[in-house]
C-alpha cells in the first residue's frame, strides 16, 4: 500500500513539467503535423485540406531533361563498374598476383569486358535492355567472388573510396546523364531539393571535422602538463558565447579587405579569398565557424570519456613496448567508442539543424547568391515566416525530421555493434 | 464628517475615472527602428497632446517582418490592435480576410486623398476600394560622393546612359586591382525594379494577373546592370555598402531614401560627405520613381470609436507639418503634394547639404515596389535570385528572369489551387 502510494506521489510530481511538455512540445509538434496537410496561403483567405500536395510540392520536379529510368540506368553501369574493378584491384593486391588464372572470370574476363563496354554503355548503346542485363550480370558474379576476399573487408572503408574513386572517372565516361547531374537539374528548379543537397554537404564537411578535432582537442586538453583549466575554459566559451554575437565576430573574420584570414594568407603569397562573397565557399565557410563553436563542448565530452579509461590498461601496453601511436589505436579509440557513437548522434542531428549561422553570415539570406547557403532550417524559416505558407513549411519540417531520423536509425545500426561499453 | 469624506472621495474617484474612460485608446503596431522610432514618439507624442481623449499607445514589434507574421497571427488569435504598418503584400491577406476597414469609408476621406499625389492612392487600392493609406514611403535615389565626381570633373548623371558613362569615367584601377569602382549597388528585386522603371519595365504582373517578369524591358534593365559589372564599372553585392562608402571604394550608390538614417549616416557626416540626387530617367525622359515602405490599415475588430480616433490619427501623420518632419529626420517621401510648394520645405531642401530635394521630385508618377497579393513575397525571393545569379554571371540575364518567370508560376498556380 505504501509503495503504491509513492508512485502516485511520484506520478503527480512528475505532471506540471508533463503539462508543460504536452502544451509547449508535443502539442505544437502535432498540431504542425496536421498543419502540414493544409495550404495556408489562399486565395480564399483561409486554409484548405490539400491532402498530400504540400510533400508533393516539395519534390516537384518540373520538366526533367531526360527521364529518371535513364539516369538510374546510367547510374548502375558506373557504379557497377567501379564495383568490378575495385574488386579486381582488392584481389589481385591479395593475392600479388599468383592465383590469377583459378578465378579467371571475376579478376580478367570481367573487368576486361567492363573496361571494354563501359564507354558504348554509356554512349550509343546507352538505355538498352540488354546492355543493363548484361551489366547487372557482371555486378552478381563479381559480387559472389568479393566474399572471398579477406583482405577487403578488413579495409572496407578503403573499398568504398575505391568505388567512389572509380565511379567519379565513370562519371566523365560517355554521356553526361547521371542520378547525379538529374538531381542537380531538379535542384535548380526547386529550392527545397537545393536546400537538401546544401544541408547535406555541410554534413559532410562538419561532422567529421568536428569529431577529429574535437577528439584532438580532447586529447590534448588530457595530456597537458600546464594550463589545464585555461585550456578546458577557453574552447568551451564560444560554445556558451552567443551565436549571433559570435557570428558577428567571424563576419569581420572572414571580411575580404580587412580580415585577420586573408591578411594570415598573405604571409604565405596566397591571394585574398572571397570567403563571404562565393557561392562555393558558403559551406565551408559556415562550416569552419560551426566546426569552432562546438569542437569545445564535444571536446569536454571527449575528456571525460577519456578520463574514465582505465589507467592499467596503459601501464600494461607501456610494459609490453607499445608506442603512443599503438596505444591510441588499440586502447584509446576501442574504448572511447561510446563516447564517439555519442558524439557522431548528437552532431549529426546538430549538423542537420544549421541555421543561426548562416543567418547571421550572410545577413538574413541563404548565402551571398545562388541560395546557397539554403538550408533546410533555412528553408522551413522562410516558407513560414517570409512567405507565411506554414502548411508547406510544417510538410518541410517533416521530411526534415524522416531524415534526421532515418540517418540516426542507421548510425546505430550499422556503429552500434562496434561500439565497445565494458570499460 | 468621515461618511462626508469618504463620499467625496468616491465621487472624485468616479468622476476621474469617468473621465479616463472617455479617453480612447488607439494601440499601433508598428515597425520603426532606431531614430524613425524616436520621430514617430514625438510625432505621437504632439498628436496626443493636441487631443486629449485620445491615447495613441506605439507598440514597437520588431522589423517589418516580424510585425507582419505577428499580425497575421493576431487576426487568427482575433487580438488585433486598432492600427498597424503591414508591407502591401500583406495588406492584400489582411483584406480577403475581411479584418480591415477601408479608409475611403470615413466621411472627410476625399479631403484627405486630394491632398496626397494620385500615385499614392492608386497603391493603397484593393480590389478597388482604398483599404489603406501608406505614410512611410521611400523613393530609390542615387547616392554619390561629392569630392570624386568634382575631382572627375562631372554633374551627377541625370540618365541611365549618363549614370553607365560615369560609372566608367569613376572607377580607378591601379596596377591591374579596381581601388575605387564607379558605381554600387546590392542584388535586391527593389534595385532591378527601380533601374527597370528607367526602361519601360519594373511591372511583372498585368492587371489581368499573368506575371510579365521577363519581359523584354526587364531583361533590358537587367542586362545592363550585368554589364556594368561584367565591364567592371560596378560592384554588386547582396549586403550594405557602408564599408564601401566608409573606405572610399565606391563613388556612386543606387539606395532607398531611407537608407540615409541607417547605413549610410556614418558616411553622411564625413568631411566630403554623401549627397543624392534623383534616380537617372531612362528612355522616357521622365521621372519614374520606386515607392518602398509600409502601408498602414485600421481593424475593423477594434470599436468604432478606436477606428475614428485611429483614423484622425492617420490624417494627422499625412498633414503637411507632420509630413516635413518626418522627410526631415528620416529622409522617407513627403507624400502629401502641398509640402513641395511650402516654404518650410524648401527652405530645408535648399540650406541642407545632402539635397533633399532628391527624396521629392516625380512623387506622382512613382509606383510600389510590391504588389498586393500574399504570395508576391515568394516573388520577390525569385526575382531576387534571379538578379544574384545574372551578375554572378551563372545566367545570363534573360535565363535568370525566365528563371524567375517559371518559378513564380509555380508559386501562383499553388495559390489559387491549379
Amino acid at each position: 500500500m505504501n509503495k503504491k502510494r509513492n508512485y502516485i506521489i511520484g506520478y503527480l510530481y512528475l505532471i506540471p513539467a508533463l503539462v508543460i511538455f504536452i502544451l509547449f512540445t508535443y502539442w505544437p509538434a502535432i498540431y504542425s503535423f496536421y498543419l502540414s496537410f493544409f495550404n495556408t496561403t489562399t486565395s480564399t483567405g483561409h486554409a484548405i485540406f490539400v491532402g498530400l500536395s504540400n510533400y508533393a510540392y516539395l519534390f516537384r520536379t518540373g520538366q526533367l531533361p531526360y527521364a529518371f529510368l535513364t539516369a538510374f540506368e546510367y547510374s548502375l553501369v558506373r557504379f557497377i563498374f567501379a564495383f568490378v574493378i575495385s574488386i579486381a584491384l582488392f584481389a589481385w593486391v591479395e593475392s600479388r598476383g599468383k592465383y590469377l588464372l583459378k578465378n579467371a572470370i571475376p579478376l580478367i574476363i570481367i573487368p576486361v569486358l567492363a573496361i571494354s563496354l563501359v564507354y558504348p554503355a554509356l554512349s550509343f548503346w546507352g538505355g538498352n535492355t540488354y546492355m543493363i542485363f548484361l551489366w547487372v550480370l557482371f555486378g552478381i558474379l563479381s559480387f559472389y567472388f568479393a566474399k572471398n576476399i579477406a583482405f577487403l573487408k578488413l579495409h572496407m572503408t578503403l573499398f568504398l573510396l575505391s568505388i567512389l574513386g572509380f565511379y567519379i572517372v565513370a562519371f566523365y565516361i560517355g554521356n553526361r546523364m547521371d542520378l547525379y547531374t538529374l538531381f542537380f537539374d531538379i535542384a535548380q528548379n526547386n529550392s527545397f531539393v537545393m536546400s537538401i543537397w546544401n544541408t547535406f554537404y555541410f554534413v559532410i564537411i562538419d561532422v567529421p571535422l568536428t569529431i577529429g578535432i574535437s577528439l584532438a582537442a580532447g586529447l590534448l586538453m588530457k595530456n597537458l602538463p600546464f594550463f589545464k583549466a585555461f585550456f578546458r575554459t577557453a574552447f568551451f566559451a564560444p560554445y556558451v558565447a552567443s551565436i549571433v554575437a559570435v557570428s558577428l565576430l567571424w563576419l569581420w573574420l572572414f571580411n575580404y579587405h580587412y580580415g585577420i584570414f586573408n591578411f594570415m594568407l598573405s604571409w604565405f603569397g596566397i591571394p585574398p579569398i572571397n570567403w563571404l562573397n562565393s557561392a562555393a565557399l558558403t559551406m565551408p565557410t559556415v562550416a569552419i565557424l560551426s566546426i569552432w563553436e562546438y569542437f569545445g563542448y564535444y571536446g569536454l565530452i571527449f575528456l571525460s570519456g577519456l578520463q574514465n579509461i582505465d589507467q592499467e590498461y596503459y601501464e600494461a601496453a607501456e610494459i609490453e613496448g607499445a608506442n603512443s601511436f599503438q596505444r591510441f589505436v588499440y586502447i584509446t579509440w576501442p574504448l572511447l567508442s561510446p563516447i564517439t557513437f555519442f558524439v557522431m548522434v548528437v552532431s549529426l542531428i546538430n549538423a542537420f539543424q544549421v541555421f543561426t549561422q548562416v543567418y547571421v553570415l550572410y545577413n538574413q539570406m541563404p548565402g551571398p547568391y545562388a541560395n546557397s547557403g539554403l538550408t533546410m532550417v533555412f528553408y522551413i524559416y522562410n516558407t513560414f515566416y517570409n512567405e507565411q505558407q506554414m502548411g508547406l513549411a510544417s510538410a518541410a519540417a517533416y521530411i526534415l525530421l524522416g531524415i534526421i531520423m532515418v540517418l540516426t536509425l542507421i548510425q546505430f545500426r550499422t556503429t552500434e555493434k562496434r561500439v565497445e561499453y565494458n570499460i | 464628517m468621515k461618511k462626508v469624506i469618504v463620499i467625496l472621495l468616491i465621487g472624485v474617484l468616479g468622476l476621474a475615472s469617468v473621465s479616463l474612460a472617455q479617453k480612447t485608446e488607439v494601440i499601433f503596431w508598428e515597425a520603426m527602428e532606431a531614430k524613425l522610432g524616436t520621430t514617430l514618439q514625438t510625432i505621437t507624442d504632439l498628436f496626443n497632446k493636441e487631443n486629449p481623449n485620445i491615447e495613441v499607445k506605439l507598440v514597437f514589434v520588431g522589423n517589418g517582418d516580424q510585425l507582419d507574421s505577428k499580425i497575421l497571427a493576431a487576426a487568427q488569435a482575433k487580438t488585433l490592435p486598432t492600427i498597424a504598418q503591414v508591407y502591401p503584400a500583406w495588406a492584400g491577406s489582411l483584406v480577403a480576410q475581411g479584418v480591415v476597414t477601408p479608409m475611403d469609408a470615413f466621411s472627410d476621406f476625399s479631403t484627405v486623398a486630394s491632398q496626397l499625389y494620385p500615385s499614392i492612392i492608386d497603391m493603397s487600392k484593393i480590389n478597388g476600394k482604398i483599404y489603406t493609406l501608406p505614410f512611410n514611403q521611400s523613393i530609390y535615389v542615387l547616392y554619390y560622393r561629392p569630392l570624386m565626381l568634382q575631382q572627375a570633373g562631372i554633374t551627377p548623371p541625370k540618365t541611365m546612359e549618363e549614370l553607365a558613362n560615369d560609372a566608367k569615367l569613376l572607377t580607378v584601377v591601379q596596377n591591374g586591382k579596381t581601388i575605387r569602382y564607379g558605381l554600387g549597388f546590392r542584388t535586391t528585386y527593389g534595385v532591378l525594379t527601380a533601374v527597370a522603371r528607367q526602361f519601360g519595365g519594373g511591372k511583372y504582373i498585368t492587371p489581368e494577373g499573368s506575371l510579365i517578369i521577363n519581359s523584354p524591358e526587364n531583361v533590358q534593365a537587367l542586362t545592363f546592370l550585368v554589364n556594368l559589372v561584367k565591364d567592371g564599372y560596378a560592384y554588386a553585392k547582396y549586403d550594405y555598402f557602408d564599408n564601401e562608402l566608409t573606405s572610399s571604394s565606391v563613388a556612386m550608390l543606387i539606395g532607398e531614401g531611407a537608407d540615409l538614417p541607417f547605413d549610410l549616416s556614418d558616411v553622411a557626416g564625413q568631411k566630403d560627405g554623401i549627397e543624392m540626387a534623383s534616380f537617372p530617367v531612362g528612355i522616357s525622359n521622365q521621372a519614374a520613381p520606386l515607392f518602398r515602405g509600409q502601408t498602414l490599415v485600421i481593424f475593423n475588430t477594434a470599436t468604432k470609436e478606436q477606428q475614428r480616433a485611429a483614423w484622425k490619427y492617420v490624417k494627422f501623420l499625412l498633414t503637411p507639418a507632420v509630413q516635413i518632419y518626418w522627410a526631415m529626420n528620416t529622409n522617407y517621401s513627403p507624400l502629401n503634394k502641398t509640402v513641395t510648394g511650402l516654404d518650410q520645405w524648401n527652405l530645408f531642401a535648399q540650406s541642407t547639404s545632402y539635397n533633399p530635394s532628391a527624396i521629392a521630385e516625380g512623387l506622382a508618377n512613382g509606383i510600389s515596389y510590391s504588389e498586393t497579393l500574399p504570395w508576391w513575397p515568394s516573388v520577390i525571393d525569385n526575382i531576387r535570385t534571379a538578379v544574384e545569379n545574372a551578375v554572378h554571371f551563372t545566367m545570363t540575364p534573360q535565363q535568370a528572369l525566365d528563371w524567375a518567370q517559371q518559378q513564380s508560376q509555380i508559386v501562383q498556380d499553388k495559390y489559387l489551387g491549379k
